[in-house]
């Protein structure tokens, strides 16, 4: 028997017909693409408060403040932040002199240091997870962001799960949902340091004011922006990257920039 | 930062989804097939497909790159289960003295089944290549762009590929 391209058409086009006609349960495939799509909304939130949590602790580092910093895990930890806790300051607190303290403290990183689930306390709009989604390169950003923060070549799901608040770790159901999920992610490991410039200006647009203020609403975008302000590498926010971020080390702050 | 794709992509109901879904459906069960020879994987696979289509539809430019991006992903999770299966592979034959003969001739089999055996004992990239050129019709350029490779490696992934099918089909002694 001769074997060419037409007998291996012929094949194909016949095999191919063995095919199943239909999936045998679609009706999940809705379901699942809506919790896939929170995953990737939750994967986003996390970067978005590392970046910012980051961004804000490592300011009050580089201003070498020799007192309290009130935003410091350290001194969360004696109050945390409760999920539904408003970000509003309570009328018979003083407003803070300080810019940093201006950050609503749910940005952060919680008072036990482990990613928040992004709801009502940072979003006073609601709805940032049910409501949004992302951007591969967000996810990738995310992804990459979580795994810093977990000092981990690679994504360790054990290890990123313990960094995740109940809150968040409800949403994915099972600590192996959660592993299931993290290893089918897309991560790009491409990436190159990236030089912070001079040249984009806050004025440029915050790119990242502006995704927290559709999701989190004016107020939060404007104190987050504000914290910003008073850390000019953040001015690289700004310039409308979509693919930077950085992460806070005990070396220092990295930025980095994905290809 | 996808700020303008996320409020695009907010507008996308059910309705679309469900059309895009009925419209894409066969032509992914079928490639998904193509690469497993498993129905039962087949719509494993072309489930979790939309289901990371529909979860990153932001992100496409034209409405008509969902095919190839439904390809796409297809195919990047066909690779990732056979991967997986032999790891899996390896991890047993360590364990178990595993026979791991080799299969019966071709002639000992019907023409269709060894087809199918000499297809699915390719390596993954040079069956997905068998497949998407002379199943799909896509031209070596396209090939390559869904495989991320260049024309030349599709040309030589084709060729060794088309070698393996020649010498099982047909036996060493025609080459």
């Amino acid at each position: 028997m001769t074997f060419d391209e037409h007998k291996l058409r012929g094949f194909l086009s016949q095999a191919a017909d063995e095919a199943p006609d239909a999936i045998a349960d679609s009706s999940r495939i809705l379901r699942r693409a809506r919790r896939y799509q929170l995953f990737l909304g939750a994967t986003a939130f996390a970067a978005v408060s590392i970046l910012v949590g980051g961004g804000v602790l490592a300011a009050g580092s580089l201003r070498g403040d020799d007192g309290p910093n009130p935003l410091v895990p350290a001194q969360a930890s004696e109050s945390p932040a409760s999920p539904s806790q408003s970000l509003e300051p309570s009328p018979s607190e003083e407003p803070s002199p300080q810019p940093s303290q201006s950050v609503p403290e749910s940005a952060l990183l919680t008072g036990n240091g482990r990613i928040p689930l992004g709801d009502v306390s940072l979003c006073p709009n609601g709805d940032l997870l049910e409501s949004q989604s992302t951007t591969e390169d967000e996810v990738i950003s995310a992804s990459r962001a979580v795994l810093e923060s977990a000092n981990a070549p690679e994504p360790d799901s054990a290890r990123l799960w313990t960094l995740l608040d109940p809150a968040l770790q409800a949403a994915y159901g099972s600590e192996e949902q959660f592993a299931e999920t993290i290893s089918s992610a897309s991560l790009d490991k491409a990436f190159r340091e990236w030089e912070v410039s001079d040249s984009v200006t806050l004025d440029a647009g915050p790119v990242l004011g502006q995704f927290i203020s559709d999701t989190c609403g004016q107020a939060v975008a404007e104190s987050i922006v504000m914290g910003q302000a008073y850390f000019p590498e953040f001015d690289g926010l700004s310039g409308g990257s979509a693919q930077l971020y950085f992460t806070v080390r005990e070396s220092g702050l990295r930025f980095w920039l994905l290809d | 930062m996808g700020v303008s794709s996320i409020s695009q992509r907010a507008k996308l109901g059910k309705a679309d989804l469900a059309e895009l879904y009925t419209r894409h459906e066969a032509g992914a069960l079928r490639l998904a097939y193509l690469l497993t020879r498993d129905p039962h994987l087949a719509q494993d696979i072309v489930q979790d497909a939309f289901v990371r289509a529909f979860g990153r539809l932001g992100h496409l430019r034209h409405a008509d790159a969902f095919n190839s991006y439904l390809r796409n992903i297809v195919i990047n999770l066909t690779r990732d289960h056979f991967r997986h299966r032999e790891v899996e592979r390896l991890a047993v034959e360590r364990e178990t003295s595993f026979d791991h003969s080799a299969p019966p001739p071709a002639e000992q089999m019907d023409e269709r089944d060894a087809m199918w055996g000499a297809m699915l004992s390719l390596p993954h990239r040079q069956r997905t290549v068998l497949v998407l050129r002379y199943y799909e019709d896509l031209t070596e350029a396209q090939t390559a762009e869904v495989l991320d490779c260049s024309i030349s490696a599709v040309k030589s992934l084709a060729s060794r590929a088309m070698k393996s099918l020649r010498t099982t089909m047909e036996g060493p002694h025609d080459l």
